[in-house]
């Protein structure tokens, strides 16, 4: 039993729970530059979305917490449809067959970018699968939830569309 | 079958105690023959810590941090197969001798001068080539004793190594956006290093940061990605076929990095 435990432990230990909802305020410095081709070889620049409210979520395949969360992220984007809101989901650095073919098991809408030689995991010092940053309308990181969410619960969902309605003034 | 470190040390000084204790562990394995032989050692404090020991006669010992309460799995099939390419191998069990529970925080807290016990009991019983092996956050303790061991046997080679696969050395998990703070020991660490990262895991994107880190504390460090397994590929109870895979293949893979260390060590920076 307790061999288990510590794989438990071990486990959590490599991505966080996917109840750990707590968004942060955001400690880093200026917001990384984030310039990207996603799977259809569109180009996406963080510039470009100047206004709108940014979800800039990097992802894993093999990352559980993930994978349980996508469903939520997908929701909060039709939740949110007609607002000034977009979300940027950056594979961390997995091939496009592998990505792929995971898509083909959980369909999601929302943009997908390949960051193949991790240079945005190193820009914006990505250390665990998931990990996200909310970008304001003026382009600054507001703040950061590391670890797995259900991005659809009225907490989350009030500060993100707190944030949108702030972008839409 | 209790080897105690500190009564010991006062009965026997100098190199009448390397040679009880050596006896004492020589008959221990004597007895079981092949089989892994079951010895505590003790700490100083009392503290008595159960060590299996799979016995095997090449000049090399492997010392492997588990965190497994003292019965784990994989690495004791490891410890078998490294055994039967004679290599020795000895898994102590620092969590169960300390009833810690058994989780990579408890690892944290096993001391330096713990695991410099150890290799101190290891290096009085036994002539061979020592090489530390752990993984995940093992790796704190097991180079903080090194550290310590080192810092009171100044100039000696051996341990000649130490193998870490998937290692945690982050003081905290760093928040996004923020700088990675590691342990004080990984500067402070300066011996021949071999890292195993597995290619599907964060921390493969900061291995060329947390090597950067152990080298400018004068380590050399090598460093191989693992294909298709993710961080604490052998622990994990739904483990993908690759991972299975590779966790058969724990034993090829520590004699790999020994032979790397043995044969190309590196400079130091």
């Amino acid at each position: 039993m307790k061999s288990i435990l510590c794989c438990l432990f071990a486990l959590l230990l490599l991505s966080a729970p996917v109840h750990a909802m707590e968004l942060k305020p955001y400690k880093g410095g200026p917001t990384p530059r984030l310039a990207l081709k996603d799977l259809n070889g569109k180009a996406h620049d963080l510039k470009d979305y100047a206004g709108q409210v940014v979800m800039v979520q990097f992802w894993a395949t093999y990352c559980a917490p993930c994978i349980k969360e996508m469903p939520s992220v997908e929701r909060l984007k039709t939740k949110l449809a007609g607002k000034p809101f977009t979300i940027l989901a950056v594979n961390m650095g997995e091939s496009e067959p592998e990505i792929r073919a995971f898509l083909k098991k959980i369909k999601v809408s929302f943009n997908i970018l390949m960051d193949g030689d991790a240079r945005a995991i190193a820009d914006w010092k990505v250390f665990v699968a998931p990990s996200t940053f909310l970008v304001d309308a003026q382009g600054k990181i507001r703040y950061t939830l590391q670890g797995g969410a259900e991005w659809d619960a009225p907490e989350l969902m009030q500060t993100i569309a707190g944030m949108t309605a702030e972008a839409a003034k | 079958m209790a080897l105690s470190i500190k009564n010991r040390r006062n009965l026997f000084p100098g190199i009448a105690r390397k040679i009880a204790v050596a006896l004492l562990l020589s008959l221990s394995l004597a007895q079981v023959g092949a089989q892994a032989a079951p010895a505590t050692f003790k700490l100083d404090d009392g503290t008595e810590i159960p060590l299996r020991a799979y016995s095997a006669r090449g000049d090399t010992l492997v010392l492997w941090l588990a965190c497994d309460e003292g019965r784990g799995t994989r690495e004791a099939r490891a410890s078998w197969g490294l055994a039967a390419n004679g290599v020795e191998a000895w898994l102590p069990d620092f969590l169960g001798g300390h009833f810690l529970p058994v989780a990579p925080s408890s690892m944290v807290q096993i001391s330096g001068e713990e695991v410099a016990a150890l290799i101190d009991m290891a290096l009085a019983s036994t002539a061979k080539k020592i090489f530390l092996v752990s993984a995940g956050r093992g790796a704190v303790p097991t180079l903080r004793g090194v550290r310590t061991w080192q810092e009171k046997h100044p100039g000696d080679a051996n341990p000649a190594g130490v193998i870490l696969f998937y290692p945690e050395l982050y003081a905290d998990t760093p928040a996004p956006g923020a700088e990675a703070e590691y342990h004080e020991i990984v500067k402070q660490t300066r011996i021949p290093l071999f890292i195993y990262q597995g290619e599907r895991s964060p921390g493969r994107w900061w291995l060329s940061h947390l090597r950067t880190a152990l080298e400018s504390g004068g380590s050399r460090v090598h460093t191989e990605l693992l294909p298709k397994v993710r961080g604490y590929f052998y622990v994990r109870q739904e483990p993908t076929p690759e991972e299975e895979a590779m966790s058969q293949s724990l034993p090829d893979l520590i004699l790999k990095a020994i032979k790397t260390l043995e044969t190309s060590p590196g400079e130091l920076p």
